[in-house]
């Protein structure tokens, strides 16, 4: 017979815990239609996305007619235009897209390890080392992110990928880090912390295999949201000229050359704007379907 | 030559004296000479933030009044159609990217519809010929296209967190409480609610200025507005390294002052954070 | 299973000043609908104390917020249910309606002070808000009665802790803002949800004596809820006994504690710790076995049936109404009816 958990009258209405709380939240998660619609969006951009030597019409650099197909309007040969130096917008697009995704997961990535790494030592370990640990980190937030890109861009000369890569990423964990301190401190004053340590772990593996796991739902949500703000980031980037550089192409690059002519040639804003906004309105609903179904609230 | 221009910029100096001579004169208000503009920088700052504080002053104080009120007509209905409507297009404008959003609006209100101008801070043809009201109106009118979208995409920011924020609170005993006291709801929610929910709204005003400043630098480049958003990407292109580097640190001087301001409003807001001042607690 | 509503046969005459009728409160959770209140029927009558006694999970604190219609969603009071006070029925009244009998005529203290008022204002407005919601005076008139009732709660210095936050008084000051809140309209009804479970033992005693005192001051009735029967013994005139969402034994607070019939109010009376007499060992503690079942899985016939030593077959399959033992002690036992099978040392399951 299942046991209630909690005492008072309104507490047995509780969660049974019997099962972990993975089932429980994806049972949860089914049930919210925006985050599930968005599950299915951003699986739709990835195929189409991964699948784009096979879709695309034409490589992504292909200068096709120097003279004929420039800054065409959207056709049936090329449904999204072309642009200023003759390439077809839809390929660029899709091609573009490999590279917007892959350096926001990726970037994203390193953001969350750095982070968790950094805010699971802050706070565990406590005392001074926690409180200058977190004046560097809040040091680091107050600058306000896009200055900071830009100047680091602008510094660097033209980054390849990777290297924007790592700039993303060195750029985004200063709010994990808070996050995963904060976690780490409400837990680790917990009894069964106590006990574990009296049996004998040690604290590595104290911070690997009992606290992290634990905190595990806030940090995946965080780096969720963080992945379509970082997709954001490169987007506006690339559409200023520092991000990603030719000839590879992203959503926010496409963007920069029809920028200057924004009425004129506007299937360069709207089509990879187009892009963007999808992918990222997915991304944020998926992130919030998980908020909710890891921490319900009534 | 080059040694001349080098010994000029102190530029043969070892790094460390350089880093600390710049501290210095930051500190000082002296942050170099512009490489682009041939004046000094802080000459070009002190031209540029004033334009950047009415704009980014302006949005701050409309998204911050329409973000709450939304969080509160959508936790007043919270469950309903409204709710679920207002919480999906709050997502749908905190994701689009700022520069998108100010091209899109740009294209709309100024060029499909013309009823806003296309940019810039005031009417670069009559501005000097007009009189005190219709200027005045003139950098009104130049001012909201650029203020509302920006205020636009914090509001978004702003309604969902403030939702998550309320609703936190909605579950708090005290709400109980005040219900069985035969307060009516709307002053439980006003009252009650909204003042505990106000705590978080104040640490997300010192959290998200950093992200609202980088706001201002795309919609300042979509609408000409010449302020340091502007000078910053600008400088950038033209790599004007002392120009970027003081927009950066002047960015972040700013988001430390309103940090600062957060903090204070906070204590005052929260009397659990005012040391009690009398004498013995009783027991 | 469902009873025909029965009214209490503990009913001293003259018409009550609440009427409960077949009360259900449901709510819906992921494992299924639990039904926390399954049809109880109880009354209380001016100036009388009544308390409620159980356990987690018996329906009690619910019983408490179903009367005041404070129960949220996921939870609702199902329809059938009426609550007669005044001559409205509170759970299908108006809003408004009730709004103004909500802190003017029936009062409630709740059980953790600290969470239940609100830690961003002054205590002495939290009280003075109690009676600018109901009555149109100044500001001044309504914290001047405030302050007044703070002094008659007995908090000292009642004007200077006015202006003080809930996080600077302790916990028996607290509660007793708690009650100068529910007191202050000098409502006919009280109720008061486990006041003292939060507090010190010495400041549970002052509390109750508080308590008592008021109630004859006001001349108002008390509902108690508890899970501790000592308070009960103490301060309650008749006691009524939940279990799984319902009333399994009503009666006098004398006779409970002396002839108490059903077998889970035994069991609950023999668990009650007792010091034995010159340093002999204490007895081991007796408990009732099993667990209270998920409200979501009501078992089938007697709620009880599953921890109970003398249960037979009839138990298994027939819920037992409440039969009446007398004109003021009721039992929901099927042992009412044949007393013979009241034999010791029976097997529970």
């Amino acid at each position: 017979m299942r046991r209630m958990r909690g005492s008072g009258d309104i507490a047995m209405l509780g969660w049974s815990l019997d099962a972990g709380p993975w089932p429980a939240i994806w049972r949860r998660f089914r049930r919210d239609r925006a985050a599930m619609a968005g599950l299915v969006v951003i699986a739709a951009i990835v195929v189409v996305t991964i699948g784009a030597p096979v879709i695309a019409p034409y490589p992504p650099n292909a200068i096709l007619d120097m003279v004929a197909l420039k800054n065409q309007g959207p056709s049936l040969a090329h449904p999204f235009g072309t642009d200023p130096a003759s390439r077809d917008v839809l390929s660029r697009v899709l091609f573009g897209g490999r590279v917007s995704l892959a350096i926001a997961v990726l970037a994203m990535l390193t953001a969350t390890t750095v982070g968790t790494m950094y805010g699971a030592i802050s706070g565990y370990a406590g005392g001074k080392l926690d409180s200058v640990m977190m004046r560097i980190t809040d040091a680091c937030l107050s600058i306000p992110r896009i200055l900071l890109l830009l100047t680091i861009c602008a510094l660097w000369g033209r980054p390849s990928l990777g290297s924007l890569v790592l700039i993303l990423g060195l750029t985004s964990w200063f709010g994990v880090s808070r996050l995963v301190r904060g976690e780490i401190m409400g837990i680790r004053t917990r009894e069964w912390v106590t006990a574990a340590r009296a049996l004998g772990a040690t604290d590595a593996r104290l911070l690997f295999r009992h606290l992290l796991p634990n905190i595990a739902s806030p940090i995946i949500v965080a780096t969720a949201l963080g992945i379509g703000n970082v997709v954001l980031l490169e987007a506006g980037l690339s559409f200023l000229g520092v991000g990603v550089q030719p000839p590879f192409a992203s959503w926010g690059n496409i963007m920069q050359d029809g920028a200057d002519q924004v009425r004129a040639l506007w299937w360069l804003s709207v089509f990879p704007g187009l892009a963007i906004v999808s992918a990222v309105i997915a991304i944020n609903a998926v992130g919030d379907g998980l908020r909710e179904a890891a921490d319900p609230r009534r | 030559m080059r040694a001349h221009w080098r010994a000029v910029y102190g530029l043969d100096q070892p790094l460390a004296v350089q880093f600390v001579r710049y501290l210095a004169s930051a500190a000082r208000g002296q942050f170099g000479y512009s490489f682009a503009y041939n004046e000094p920088v802080s000459t070009i700052l002190a031209r540029a933030l004033p334009r950047t504080l009415v704009l980014a002053g302006t949005a701050l104080i409309l998204s911050f009044v329409a973000g709450i009120a939304m969080a509160l007509i959508q936790v007043a209905r919270h469950g309903t159609p409204t709710d679920r409507i207002l919480g999906a297009a709050s997502l749908a404008v905190y994701s689009l990217p700022e520069f998108w959003l100010g091209q899109v609006a740009l294209l709309t209100f100024a060029y499909v519809l013309p009823v806003f101008p296309a940019g810039g801070m005031v009417d670069p043809v009559m501005h000097p010929y007009m009189g005190p009201i219709a200027a005045l109106w003139d950098r009104i009118d130049h001012l909201i296209l650029p203020a509302l979208t920006l205020a636009a995409l914090a509001a978004a920011g702003i309604a969902r967190f403030q939702r998550a924020a309320l609703l936190d609170v909605a579950a708090d005993d005290y709400l109980r409480t005040a219900r069985a006291k035969g307060v009516p709801e709307h002053l439980v929610l006003m009252r009650h609610a909204l003042r505990n929910a106000a705590l978080p709204v104040i640490t997300l005003f010192g959290l998200a200025l950093p992200g609202f400043l980088g706001g201002t630098v795309f919609i300042e480049k979509v609408f000409s507005w010449p302020g340091i958003g502007s000078l910053a990407v600008d400088a950038v292109t033209a790599r004007d390294y002392p120009v970027v580097i003081a927009c950066a640190v002047l960015g972040s001087m700013l988001v430390a002052a309103g940090s600062f301001m957060a903090d204070v409003l906070y204590a005052v807001a929260d009397p659990r954070l005012r040391r009690a001042m009398g004498p013995v607690r009783p027991r | 299973m469902t009873t025909p509503a029965q009214p209490s046969p503990a009913r001293p005459g003259g018409k009550p000043l609440l009427s409960i009728r077949d009360l259900r409160t449901v709510f819906a959770t992921d494992a299924g609908l639990a039904r926390a209140v399954d049809g109880l029927t109880l009354d209380v009558q001016p100036g009388e104390t009544v308390g409620i006694v159980g356990e987690s999970g018996s329906g009690k604190t619910v019983t408490a917020l179903s009367i005041l219609r404070l129960i949220r969603a996921p939870g609702r009071i199902e329809r059938g249910s009426s609550v007669a006070f005044d001559g409205n029925d509170l759970a299908t009244c108006s809003d408004e309606s009730l709004r103004t009998i909500r802190g003017r005529r029936i009062g409630m203290v709740f059980q953790e002070p600290m969470t239940a008022l609100n830690p961003v204002l002054t205590v002495g407005s939290q009280v003075a808000e109690v009676v600018r919601v109901h009555e149109r005076t100044t500001r001044q008139a309504a914290s001047d009665r405030a302050v007044a009732m703070l002094d008659t709660v007995r908090i000292p210095g009642a004007a200077a802790r006015a202006r003080q936050y809930p996080h600077e008084l302790s916990g028996g000051t607290r509660q007793r803002v708690m009650i100068a809140m529910a007191l202050v309209m000098h409502p006919g009804l009280l109720i008061a949800d486990e006041p003292t479970t939060a507090l010190d033992v010495t400041v549970q005693a002052q509390i109750l004596a508080l308590l008592t005192e008021l109630q004859e001051t006001i001349g108002m009735a008390v509902l108690l809820i508890t899970h501790d029967l000592a308070i009960i013994a103490a301060v309650a005139s008749r006691v009524v006994v939940m279990y799984g969402g319902q009333a399994v034994e009503e009666a006098p607070v004398g006779e409970l504690f002396a002839a108490a019939h059903h077998p889970y109010t035994q069991g609950l009376l023999r668990a009650v710790p007792r010091p034995q007499p010159h340093g002999g060992h204490p007895a081991r503690l007796a408990e009732i076995p099993g667990s209270v079942p998920p409200a979501t899985a009501w078992p089938q016939g007697c709620r009880f049936h599953d921890r109970c030593p003398f249960a037979w077959d009839r138990c298994r399959q027939e819920m037992p109404p409440l039969y009446p033992l007398s004109a003021t002690h009721a039992s929901r036992c099927h042992l009412a009816a044949e007393p013979g099978r009241r034999i010791a040392g029976g097997s529970p399951r």
